[in-house]
């Protein structure tokens, strides 16, 4: 019998040598069939009843003669990649493994056969669940999003954000499919006996095909899972597309997703949903970042080539996450590679970074480590004015993850990230400002797919400045710390339910300004807003599972509390008047450990994907959401200096409801996948500003803000194409966002109480995001964005008041400034095709902004002594095409 | 001559240093982009309205600024003077003084002056037609802080320039002190007048009358203002009002009048609110424009805006010299002001610069 292929354990099995005797007749018998039909049999001798062979009649098509050949032995067949024919007695599985003969251990395992599952328990369970993790050959990185299927079959499913699968199957032989984007893809024959683990590696196809991806999850998750408004992204992807000074920036991709804007070019700040930038929860390996950008916004804090992958949920935020209503921003640090070292260094006209990764431990733990510098100071000193060439802009960060397998079942991250930014105006201020975010966490795996994940983490954000102008000497200094300790359990038996609860406490402590003169003769005097503290705590809990196959639900319930804690002043105000320094009557002060205020209150969350035909479903769902701190500032984008402030006496917590719906269709066999999502907000208790309000170093900060009713609506429209050589995507928004500020006084009202838009509402955002695989090295990538003009006031009148012209502005953003469109293109050029080049390297050409436009950041009107009176200027960010090229070495 | 021991520092609004960090904020932005970033005129289409009401109207303890003038701002036009209106003041106590109208317009008490006391409320009321009744809220007066003496320097300054560029330049700074504030809060305008002495240097001998004038300007445009807060029985001192670089006018000997009001808290934020509108530069980090709404409001028509202010407060005044032998820096003189092919009238006269007085005023 020929053995030329690779086989199951089960085929194996039966074609055991047993001790039977006067065989080769029958046997003969069945090498016939096998001549006649090209095929392999395999079966064990004892089932054969030598007396009842009779003789194969081959003339026959094969399953007929198979069929008349094996019913007198009372035995069955099955066929596996037409070739091969097992055979196997009519009776069941089950009856043939009560006996208690153990076959495994007289098993001959060929070449190649991956057996799941223990074989003493064969025949002992119908189903069996396999889990299993994929991971990058070359890196050891889990790879995100891998679609897992048998083939033959309709179970498939995907990796999470660990690189893990799980599933429930009948016992079976079958062909286990692993492919994801930009991977080779691996097909594994499997006998899978029992529950049991494969874990496979998967090689990149750098230089075989090159795509772009944004994920509704991967492939025909998008339709499966229950949860909708989500998107995972690939970060190699990102790389590969235009960039501003050729820097990737992770956050900003953001934008080209649906449901996503931000206020202009370099600001830092994304608006979700209608959301504003402050409702944005971005965790950094589970540690909340406050600031996320350098050089006052133009670059993204994170270093790209540290982030394995990130999640945005913009709606269907699951339970375990917390603390902002707009959305999530899930980002995880890559784990180093735990076989060699490797690395690369990249050059740009403003960034030069560095990165690399290995064992620390071979196979056991991994270091990776990433480094950026960044410096526009010899851009500067090429200007023609003298304070810009005394100025300085610059900024460094170190980024590094540290994972270690401790045992078989404990896994240990260690994370960090620390970042300065400075920047001297000619040489009368350094502004600089700091992150430092650390994060550290245990993963344990119990028997019985339960998982216990503790993680503690800790984040601080400092922002000083020093003003060294004669007479004006000072220093300001402010920041924000946050530490948490949180712990999730998980039960995730791989049958398409899966139970998670979780609990966790964190603890804020906001200095919210401190301006201390530096010299004797400064004229600045010393100022000190009190310190903000809070406790936040959450319990949560959340289930998924399949009640039909055509269903998918996800239910889940967050219950979070929030204690305003001391030492405070706080002032009341006259309540018939509006709060005002002149309206304080009375202050209470709290020493340290007071708990002022408790606010509480619980956040359902839940959804539901059902399957109306193949490659075609529908969801909706249901999110509430809490938040208890706040930024307050009154400019459009997140600057460097802005304070948060918690909930307390004057401000209660902000209260997000969001509705939604859903229909996903999937095209040829998941290429080409679309989805349209409408939903509707309410936020209770959104904090807006008041006209002309002060809010810098203003101790009774609610004297300036008002809290009122917010609601956004939209509807999301996404075609993406994730193969071929022409990959990307165009996605549609059409999205409002509204604010109602109506309180009883006149004071308490904006635009008089009426409905008005808010600062960020854009309501058209077109997008098209594309890359071209125009031969084996080169690619071609191309961005369009085009958006609605964000809302402004504009002066609608002008008069002379005691001498001073004044500018009479509307009501709040009742004009738009102009439509912003751009393109960007780029090309990149890898330097080798080798599949196992020692050395790679990578050219990126881009174009940011071809055409030049002007796009207005914004309308203002100023008051110049030589122009006439209340002249509107645009004030255009990057007015003009903006070339540069990056240089990328990688050694492997 | 610089005022230099204040008795305890004060503690000053924090306008000042937000301002400072916002414009070099702005610069750090506009730094990034050098040569990117661009700021150009740009032609927006807005509706205007037509016939709003503007109040500019004052009742300081000081007879010169107890009056009133109200306009119609029209589409796209000047401001036209209103003189049929119907006006009147009146306090809490019931006391009501109407005010009349005088040729240039200002509607002023209709005998002597209203007395203006701390603690007193008043209320500015118009009839005009059928249209409007318009009315302020009831204004406080409140507890003066008077200025003690007013200063000037020459000296080097550093400005910042309409690109937000720090510059240097040279010239005069008015400063301030005030004596021990009233309040606990206090809220200070400034604003002042000069005089200069000019010579015309190309007069006739035969002419007297033409050779030496003095100039009196009156300022505009000019908004200074200060929030002391916390510091009752405290000083301020040294609180620089106005740089004016060199130019001719310091040639001689040149004057300043300071006038010191003490205005209401929603003066101040009126004015500081103008301020701001008019500072706007359009960055990441300006406040947003925000609608201005004064303390007056038309009873007919509520939701139509009055512009302007009834601006109540205390008046006192210090005045402060410079000649020309104080200034160690080069001016340019008169002279070479009208070496020029085609000399003003005003170098043979110098009755024909504008503001010119035969008169020497009190202050100079």
């Amino acid at each position: 019998m020929k053995k030329n292929y690779c086989f199951l354990l089960l085929l194996v099995l039966f074609n055991y040598d047993g001790n039977a005797q006067d065989v080769s007749e029958w046997k003969t018998k069945i090498g016939q069939l096998e001549k006649a039909f090209g095929i392999d049999i395999y079966y064990r001798d004892e089932w054969v009843d030598a007396s009842k062979v009779t003789i194969p009649d081959t003339s026959l098509p094969r399953d007929q003669a198979l069929g008349a050949f094996l019913s007198p032995l009372n035995l069955s067949y099955i066929t596996y990649r037409k070739k091969l024919v097992v055979l196997l007695p009519d009776s069941t599985a089950r009856r043939f493994a009560s006996s208690s003969e153990d076959y495994g251990s007289q098993l001959k395992i060929p070449e190649g056969v991956t057996i799941i599952g223990d074989l003493k328990s064969f025949g002992t369970q119908r189903n069996a669940t396999i889990r299993g993790r994929i991971l990058d050959a070359n890196s050891g990185d889990p790879l995100v999003g891998a679609n897992v299927m048998l083939v033959g079959t309709n179970r498939s499913t995907s990796t999470n954000e660990k690189g893990e699968y799980s599933f429930q199957v009948p016992v079976g032989l079958y062909d286990l499919l692993i492919t994801t984007v930009g991977y080779i893809e691996e097909r594994k024959p499997v006998a899978i006996v029992g529950d049991g683990q494969l874990s496979t590696e998967l090689f990149d196809t750098t230089y075989e095909l090159e795509e772009i991806t944004i994920r509704e999850r991967a492939f025909e998750n998008n339709v499966t899972d229950a949860k909708m408004g989500i998107n995972s992204i690939d970060v190699a992807s990102i790389r590969r597309l235009p960039s501003f000074l050729g820097e990737a920036d992770v956050i900003k991709s953001l934008t080209f997703l649906p449901g996503v804007s931000s206020v202009g070019e370099g600001s830092s700040g994304f608006n979700v949903r209608g959301g504003n930038f402050d409702q944005n929860l971005i965790l950094m390996d589970g540690a909340p970042v406050f600031y996320p950008s350098h050089m006052l916004g133009f670059f993204s804090l994170i270093n790209s080539e540290m982030v394995d992958n990130l999640t945005l949920y913009r709606g269907g935020v699951p339970a375990k996450y917390g603390g902002r209503i707009s959305s999530v921003l899930d980002i995880r640090l890559k784990e180093g590679d735990k076989k060699r070292w490797n690395g690369n260094v990249g050059l740009g006209p403003i960034t030069s970074k560095a990165f690399a990764e290995g064992p620390l431990i071979k196979n056991k733990a991994s270091l990776a480590l990433g480094v950026r510098v960044a410096s526009a100071d010899w851009i500067l000193k090429r200007t023609r004015s003298i304070e810009l060439r005394e100025s300085g802009a610059r900024y460094i960060d170190f980024q590094g993850t540290i994972d270690a397998f401790v045992t078989d079942k404990d896994k240990v991250r260690l994370s960090g990230y620390m970042s300065g930014d400075r920047f001297s105006f000619a040489q009368d201020a350094i502004y600089s400002y700091q992150n430092k975010i650390y994060s550290v966490s245990w993963t344990h795996s119990f028997p019985q797919n339960i998982y216990l994940k503790v993680n503690g983490a800790s984040s601080d954000y400092d922002f000083e400045v020093e003003n060294t102008e004669t007479l004006r000497e000072y220093i300001m200094q402010s920041g924000i710390h946050y530490k948490d300790v949180k712990a999730d359990l998980t039960y995730d038996p791989g049958n398409g339910f899966q139970a998670e609860v979780g609990v966790l406490t964190g603890k804020y402590n906001i200095e919210r300004g401190e301006l201390e003169p530096t010299t004797i003769s400064s004229l600045e005097a010393a100022r000190s807003l009190q310190d903000m503290n809070g406790i936040e705590k959450a319990v949560y809990g959340s289930l998924e599972w399949k009640p039909a196959s055509w269903l998918t639900l996800s239910a889940g319930s967050r219950y979070t509390t929030f204690d305003q804690k001391g030492p405070l002043k706080i002032y009341s105000y006259d309540p018939a008047l509006a709060r005002d320094d002149d309206a304080i009557i009375d202050s209470t002060s709290y020493t340290k450990g007071d708990v002022i205020n408790t606010y509480s209150g619980f956040e359902p969350r839940g959804s539901a994907s059902i399957k109306i035909a193949e490659e075609q479903s529908i969801k909706i769902g249901y999110n509430r959401m809490r938040q208890y701190i706040n930024i307050v500032s009154n400019t459009a984008a997140v600057t460097p200096f802005d304070i948060w402030t918690t909930s307390g006496t004057h401000f209660k917590p902000v209260i997000g409801d969001q509705y939604g719906i859903g229909y996903f269709r999937n095209f040829t066999k998941n290429k080409l996948q679309t989805s349209v999502e409408l939903f509707y907000k309410e936020v209770q208790n959104v904090t807006e500003y008041k006209n002309n309000a002060d809010l810098f170093l203003k101790d009774n900060i609610e004297t300036e803000l008002l809290q009122g009713f917010g609601r956004s609506y939209g509807a999301e429209f996404l075609v993406q194409k994730d193969a071929g050589l022409l990959t990307g995507w165009v996605s549609y928004t059409y999205s409002r966002s509204l604010r109602t500020i109506n309180g009883e006084l006149e004071e308490q009202k904006i635009n008089r109480g009426k409905e008005y838009a808010a600062d960020f509402d854009k309501p058209h955002t077109l997008n098209i995001v594309s890359t071209y695989k125009l031969s084996r090295l080169w690619r071609f990538s191309g961005n369009f964005t085009y958006s609605t003009g964000r809302p402004t006031s504009y002066p609608i009148d002008k008069y002379v008041f005691n001498g001073i012209v004044v500018a009479q502005f509307s009501e709040r953003n009742q004009f738009r400034v102009p439509d912003y469109h751009r393109l960007d293109i780029a090309f990149s050029v890898d330097g080798t095709n080798k599949r196992k080049a020692k050395v790679e390297t990578s050219w990126t050409f881009s174009l940011y902004n071809v055409y030049g436009r002007k796009n207005a950041y914004s309308v203002f009107f100023s008051q110049r002594n030589s122009d006439p009176p209340v002249t509107p200027y645009k004030l255009a960010v990057l007015g003009i095409p903006f070339p540069s090229v990056t240089f990328n070495l990688k050694f492997l | 001559m610089r005022f230099t021991n204040p008795i305890q520092r004060l503690q000053i609004a924090p306008g000042g240093v937000r301002k400072r960090i916002t414009s070099n904020l702005f610069c750090a932005f506009a730094l990034l982009l050098t040569c990117v970033s661009c700021i150009e005129p740009y032609e927006v289409d807005v509706p205007k309205q037509d016939n709003i009401l503007i109040v500019e109207s004052m009742l300081l303890d000081h007879p010169d600024y107890q009056r009133t003038r109200l306009y119609f701002q029209h589409q796209d036009g000047p401001r036209e003077l209103i003189y049929n209106a119907i006006v009147s003041i009146s306090n809490k106590a019931g006391d009501s003084w109407p005010l009349v109208v005088t040729y240039d317009g200002s509607y002023v008490p209709l005998s002597g002056s209203i007395e203006v006391a701390a603690g007193d409320e008043f209320q500015l009321e118009i009839a005009i037609g059928d249209s409007i009744r318009a009315v302020s809220t009831w204004e406080k007066v409140p507890e003066p802080s008077e200025i003690d003496t007013a200063f000037i320097e020459a000296k080097y300054r550093s400005v910042v320039n309409n690109r937000g560029i720090e510059t240097t330049s040279k010239g005069i700074e008015i400063f301030v002190a005030t004596k021990p504030v009233a309040s606990e809060n206090t809220y200070l305008r400034w604003t002042y007048e000069d005089t200069y002495a000019y010579d015309a240097p190309m007069a006739s001998d035969l002419c007297s009358e033409c050779q030496y004038c003095y100039i009196q300007e009156e300022t505009e445009n000019f908004i200074e203002l200060a929030e002391v807060l916390n510091s009752k029985g405290k000083v301020l001192s040294g609180k620089s009002i106005e740089f004016i670089e060199f130019d001719e006018r310091f040639g001689i000997r040149f004057s300043v009048l300071v006038k010191q009001l003490t205005i209401t808290k929603a003066a101040y934020e009126y004015y500081k609110s103008i301020n701001q509108l008019n500072e706007a530069r359009g960055s990441i980090f300006d406040p947003p424009p925000a609608v201005l709404r004064g303390n007056v409001s038309n009873n007919i028509r509520p939701t139509e805006t009055v512009y302007g202010f009834f601006e109540v407060g205390k008046y006192s005044e210090a005045s402060a010299m410079i000649t020309k032998s104080d200034i160690d820096f080069l001016i340019p003189s008169f002279y070479e002001k009208c070496l020029t092919s085609n000399p003003g009238f005003d170098c043979f006269d110098c009755r024909a610069r504008e503001g010119a007085t035969k008169v020497r005023p009190d202050y100079f």
